[in-house]
């Protein structure tokens, strides 16, 4: 009997991949639909190729993506190794400083980058590849660090005592039992850093620009959407695929890292310099947007932080910080409210399937992939007409948001999904635990690491999320990246100050977030 | 089971919310007027208490990303529009808007303003500032201009169109000589001002602005300029290109009668007194009185170049993909 109803049960288990699924469907693949079929012109998906400024921004994409992608693996799997093996001072600390800027408003940080780096190094390939360093290091280090967590000790000290160098020790023992992990996050870095759009707005400048900012250029400067939605729909398409063929071969899982390292060996002069150097690079540029905070052109003055706080009135400029906050945070709470469930009933669908797996995986990252320019005039045209008419509603931004997070929440979920024992299901039933009763019981608590992690990451999300907000917002609900964008459009001291102000205000409020929700799923 | 129940509750959570949408668009009522805006559209609080307190309608603003995100967002949902009126269609778009059928009839000219090389008077110490665009290839200003990248930029596109009205068919030539004085370029105006602009830190004194920035540095100046100082940068004012925006009633919307008031009150004296110390703009109502810090500050501009708006809209990309060719290489 229990066998049999536990058969039932795997086979109706994909159902839990339908709001995922309709989510996806309903924010961005419809709506590309419809976009595609009202604005295309035939010619173009051929002719578009041709044009020598989407040549170079193909060209220029896949080159700052190869770089970014090779430096960020090279020194990620290097602070992965120590992270994992060795116990040192500050190492928890330092792996949540790792984890805070993957999801960090790209705004914020491209202020806090131009704050800091030397005027040569503005818009070059360096600084995107810096930064794209700055914000996926954390996907190597949290895909790649549980698994060199867990080997054994005994592993490698028997490799040594049997003569192997310590370079054949690594090429022999420890890169294959990381290689699937490495090759995920690789996959990973390279799908982030390929579809870079804020980052590239900020510190990219002319001829540095990818197939998303393109995409705009197309869109919005010369308005050609048929072009543009070409575009979209070709990136979207090359990507899924590339999930497809990439999820096939082995599941990536953004999981919660091991804060206990299994061996407590000491680190030697070289790894410590090397951490100091990693712990600079990513503290400094936040010290340098504290101190742009309050500088005026010749001056200090706190007048930035003043009329943020609304301590100081100033005409010209007009803006509630309250009102934005909760803003941000009403958006990022239904963003969670959304994404959560259904990206946890996702990773139940998933878990222990690695067939459908791939699909899924392939089809949940489409709402990343497509630019964002593009989703926002597709769900536009899409929703248009009553009872369906949500072009004015609010609530749009936040169930956008919600579909942004989606792949985020799914992964992490999925690992611990993958953890809860069938036998514990099973022996609750068999004790008579009813269907809800499990649920509260059972499933939940051993879920809580997915919960809080999966909640860090969609609130993170929606709170910094620029590109589709900015494109449905109401005066009266403007969220902090769009009051920071405002900032930075007025000529004078207080405005850039102020924006100033709004960014490490944002970049905070965030960190402090991520740090909060995300620690519980470390011990 | 359980699954089941799980699955219940989440479509419960969808089908409440599609609900609560649903009924929320259902609430637009003839009281109550959306008007489409770009993001920088910062009027002050309660200017539009008066037209409320005459009409009974209350102004809801729809912000709809930069004037270009505005207009192609318009022009994909033209005869069916996300609200009644727009403001601040340019005239380097309004050819786009009217192409596409945004307005039910010719839209308002609600304000102009222009776009010029502005310098830093405190980096500029011994040298004579520029004054016309004859002035910026001469080797006094060699590594000084930045200007935006008009592929990019609207501001950047404006300055490309003064250069093309000012030197007619031979624009090409002139911006090989201003690469020559080592032009910077950038994507757009806020990396231009707050980052390569000597005032911000930058190396460079000139940078591609508006007439209306000197106004908003005093405006915004910390700690607050001493009693009859003068501004910290100034304008080259044979350099400018005019920019006028508009605003009109949306083709589509069931309200066109109101809307047309809302025009009507978006070009009368009360909003357009408003405008030069928020959005710092020119009024477009001649009846208006300029603020005191635009008499002080804002230099006047005797000559500025225009481009009729259907002869940008034709040339320009072919201008821009020219531009680029010359410039970035």
């Amino acid at each position: 009997m229990v066998g049999h109803r536990l058969e039932m049960k795997i086979r109706n288990v994909r159902i839990f991949a339908i709001p995922a699924a309709i989510l996806v469907f309903v924010t961005a693949v419809f709506p590309l639909i419809v976009l595609a079929t009202s604005v295309i012109d035939r010619a173009d998906i051929f002719s578009i190729w041709t044009k020598s400024p989407v040549q170079r921004a193909l060209v220029f994409s896949l080159w700052q993506a190869l770089l970014s992608t090779a430096f960020t693996i090279f020194l990620g799997v290097i602070a992965t190794w120590y992270l994992s093996r060795y116990q040192f001072f500050g190492r928890r600390t330092f792996i949540a400083l790792v984890t805070v800027p993957f999801v960090l408003p790209t705004v914020a940080v491209g202020a806090a980058f131009i704050a800091v780096l030397p005027k040569a190094l503005h818009h070059s390939t360096l600084a995107i590849v810096l930064a794209h360093i700055f914000f996926n290091i954390s996907i190597v280090v949290r895909t790649v660090g549980p698994r060199w967590n867990s080997i054994d000790d005994q592993l490698i000290d028997s490799a040594r005592t049997l003569g192997a160098s310590p370079l054949q020790t690594w090429r022999h023992v420890i890169m294959p039992l990381g290689k699937n992990a490495v090759f995920s996050a690789t996959a990973l870095t390279f799908f982030m850093s390929f579809t870079s759009y804020g980052i590239i707005t900020i510190l990219g400048g002319p001829g540095l620009a990818t197939l998303d900012i393109e995409i705009y250029r197309r869109a919005v400067q010369l308005g050609d959407l048929s072009g543009a939605t070409v575009l979209a729909i070709a990136q979207m398409l090359l990507i899924a695929i590339a999930f497809l063929l990439w999820s096939r071969s082995r599941s990536t899982e953004l999981i919660a890292f091991r804060v206990q390292a299994v061996s407590h060996r000491r680190l030697s002069l070289a790894p410590k310099c090397f951490f100091l150097a990693l712990a600079a690079f990513f503290t400094v540029p936040l010290l340098a947007l504290v101190a742009a905070s309050m500088r005026t052109s010749h001056s200090w003055s706190l007048s930035g932080w003043k009329v943020f706080l609304g301590i100081q009135n100033q005409r010209g400029i007009d803006f509630n910080m309250w009102q934005a906050i909760q803003t941000s945070g009403k958006y990022a709470l239904i963003a969670s409210c959304i994404a959560l469930p259904t990206g946890i009933a996702a990773a139940y669908a998933l878990s222990n399937r690695r067939s459908s797996q791939s699909r899924l995986s392939a089809l949940v990252i489409l709402p990343l992939a497509i630019s964002p320019v593009v989703i926002g005039l597709a769900i536009l045209i899409t929703y248009d007409f009553q009872p369906f008419d949500f072009r004015s509603s609010w609530l749009l931004i936040p169930v956008v948001h919600a579909a942004i997070a989606l792949p985020f929440v799914m992964r992490s979920a999925l690992p611990v999904v993958d953890g809860i024992p069938n036998d514990l299901r099973s022996a609750a039933s068999t004790l008579g635990a009813g269907p809800w009763r499990r649920l509260f019981t059972v499933e939940l608590p051993l879920l809580k690491p997915a919960i809080s992690t999966g909640l860090a990451f969609s609130m993170a999300m929606s709170l910094g999320e620029f590109g589709a907000t900015s494109f449905l917002t109401r005066r009266e609900s403007r969220t902090i990246p769009i009051i920071i964008a405002g900032l930075f459009g007025k000529a004078g001291e207080i405005p850039r100050t102020t924006g100033m102000v709004a960014s490490l205000v944002l970049i905070v409020l965030t960190a402090m977030i991520v740090v909060t929700i995300d620690r519980k799923s470390h011990i | 089971m359980k699954k089941v129940h799980a699955m219940s509750f989440i479509t419960a959570i969808l089908t409440v919310s599609a609900t609560i949408t649903a009924c929320s668009s259902d609430n637009s009522t003839t009281q109550e007027l959306t008007l489409i805006a770009y993001n920088s559209f910062t009027p002050p609080e309660g200017a539009f208490d008066e037209f409320t307190q005459e009409t009974g309608i209350t102004v809801q603003i729809a912000l709809s990303g930069d004037a270009g995100e505005m207009v192609a967002k318009a022009s994909l949902t033209s005869g069916n529009p996300e609200g009644d009126v727009m403001w601040g269609v340019d005239n380097t778009l309004i050819s786009r808007a009217t192409e596409n059928k945004i307005f039910a009839s010719d839209p308002t000219e609600v304000d102009y303003g222009y776009v010029c090389v502005n310098f830093d008077i405190a980096a500029l110490g011994s040298t004579e500032p520029p004054l016309t665009l004859d002035d910026l290839v001469s080797s006094d200003y060699k590594g000084m201009l930045v200007v935006e990248n008009p592929a990019t930029s609207s501001t950047g596109l404006a300055f490309l169109l003064a250069t093309v009205a000012g030197f007619g068919d031979s624009w090409p030539d002139y911006w090989k000589q201003l690469v020559a004085n080592d032009v910077q370029v950038v994507d757009s105006w806020d990396e231009a001002y707050y980052t390569a602009f000597s005032r911000y830190g930058g190396d460079r004194p000139l940078v591609v602005s508006y007439s209306t920035s000197p106004p908003a540095e005093v405006i915004f100046a910390d700690p607050p300029l001493a009693e009859g100082a003068t501004a910290p940068t100034g304008v080259a004012s044979e350099t400018c290109f005019k920019q006028i925006e508009f605003a009109g009633v949306l083709r589509g919307t069931k309200y066109s009668d109101q809307a047309q008031q809302l025009v009507d009150y978006l070009a009368g004296p009360t909003f357009q007194a408003l405008l030069p110390e928020s959005l710092f703009v020119y009024p477009a109502n001649q009846d208006v009185a300029l603020p005191q810090s635009f008499i002080d500050y804002a230099p006047e501009i005797a000559t500025s170049f225009s481009i009729p708006s259907d002869e940008i809209a034709k040339n320009r990309q072919s201008w821009t993909e020219q531009w680029s060719a010359i410039v970035l290489k």
